[in-house]
């Protein structure tokens, strides 16, 4: 440094370009400043260097202050990760973006779950709905039985009465002999006329319900009485001769 | 929270997805970055596409950002090629802004009220002279210059940047300056 100074010639000679850049920005230390403000007095080369130099520095300065310092910093819109973008339309967008973001590939273990659950729900609905359909079927059947219930405890004085036991197999049969006075029911007239297919179709339903035994008349009452009647008899039959034994032995004494 | 990181800091918590702290890297250089982008580009519109699309391609490479130089430094690198990947553009359009003329109209002047019209005028001629002026210098002496004046970094910043010597930092601005002189010397406009 102190050679430089000493050095009292042109900038090339000098070569205080650095220095004078420095003092220019007032980027140098309090030592340097005062050392190259004294060979800038006598140094004439340096000095129109100086002025040359902050004349383009002043014209810069100029520039960014007339052209760059009253515009407004851009706004800056970076196109982050799509993990971002699925959180932002969850948190911003409806039940469906939220749905949309939750079945997504970046998801996957919540999408995993939600599915399982929902497998678990339809399979749980699924066997409850069997199981209702299993107990309506065995109400069925015990609706499609009772001609069985009734056959085994119904005495042997109600198979006398077959309309009482089973009112449907009469009224069908009433219905098929034509014996039924429809001007007697509420239903009569064109109206009755007009429920004939339906009665007919009842009578095919109730006929297969009942099963043939019960919906036709070909189980004659007669004959279940006389099976009755006939084991009826041989009680009584037995019974007098044990009691005529009975009064024999008891003659006899 | 953010404000208190580095900006090393910043940018390892941008790594892993965290778009705060990207973002807070963008709130501390957009101006520097917008800086250098005009003072490279001479155009306003150009250095805010030129800066977006710095940000973005920083964004996108956080990945190569190993630490081993500082953020400002990566940041102005990336900045420096958009500029001049800019201006090969502008070239290949023969748009360069050297030769607009029609760009003018665009520019807006902030006209002194204290200012004559005839002062206005000469000065907008000075300030289209000087943008020229700077335009034409090699890149490695504008960046310089442009770094000095608008982002008004010290030369040790500017060092610690371009990764340059502290001489050379100086040297670069003394002859950017010298050049600078010279091309206002041969169109002579009087400084106000």
């Amino acid at each position: 440094m102190v050679k430089k100074m000493l050095n009292n010639g042109n900038k090339h000679k000098c070569g205080f370009s650095d220095e004078i850049v420095s003092y220019i920005y007032d980027e140098t230390g309090e030592s340097e400043r005062k050392i190259f403000e004294t060979h800038l007095v006598d140094c004439t080369g340096c000095t129109d260097e100086f002025a040359a130099i902050s004349n383009a520095r002043f014209s810069v300065f100029e520039w960014h202050k007339e052209e760059f310092a009253h515009l407004p910093t851009p706004e800056i819109v970076i196109p982050y990760a799509p993990k971002q973008r699925i959180v932002e339309e969850i948190s911003s967008g409806g039940f469906l973006a939220g749905l949309r973001g939750l079945l997504s590939l970046a998801n996957f273990p919540m999408a995993v779950a939600a599915a399982l659950v929902v497998c678990v729900g339809v399979g749980f609905l699924a066997m409850n709905y069997s199981g209702g359909q299993q107990n309506i079927a065995n109400n069925v059947n015990d609706r499609s039985i009772p001609p069985v219930e009734p056959r085994a405890s119904i005495p042997p004085v109600v198979s006398t009465e077959p309309a009482q036991r089973a009112p449907e197999p009469v009224a069908i049969k009433a219905l098929k002999n034509g014996k039924v006075n429809r001007e007697n029911q509420p239903g009569n007239g064109t109206l009755a006329n007009n429920r004939q297919p339906r009665t007919e179709r009842l009578i095919k339903v109730q006929e297969r319900k009942l099963g043939s035994d019960m919906a036709t008349d070909h189980i004659p009452a007669v004959q279940v009485r006389k099976t009755v009647l006939s084991s009826d008899a041989e009680n009584d039959d037995r019974s007098l001769r044990l009691s005529d034994l009975f009064d024999e032995d008891g003659g006899g004494l | 929270m953010l404000k208190s990181k580095t900006d090393e800091q910043l940018v390892e918590l941008a790594i892993s997805e965290d778009s705060e702290a990207f973002g807070e890297i963008v709130r501390r250089w957009e101006r520097k970055i917008f800086a250098l982008c005009f003072g490279m580009l001479g155009r306003e519109d150009d250095a805010r596409d030129a800066c977006q699309e710095a940000f973005i391609a920083a964004y996108r490479n956080l990945g190569n950002f190993r630490g081993e130089a500082k953020v400002s430094s990566w940041l102005h690198r990336i900045a420096v090629n958009q500029c001049l990947t800019t201006k090969r553009r502008q070239k290949t359009r023969a748009e360069d802004f050297l030769d607009d003329e029609n760009g003018e109209e665009e520019r807006t002047f902030v006209a002194s009220p204290h200012l004559s019209p005839a002062k206005t005028t000469e000065q907008a001629e000075r300030m289209t002279l000087v943008r020229q002026a700077v335009g034409a210098l090699p890149s490695d002496l504008r960046q310089v210059i442009v770094m000095k004046e608008f982002e008004d970094m010290t030369f040790q910043e500017i060092s610690e940047t371009l990764e340059l010597p502290l001489s050379t930092v100086k040297s670069r601005l003394y002859t950017a300056l010298k050049q600078l002189r010279m091309r206002l010397e041969r169109t002579p406009v009087e400084v106000i």
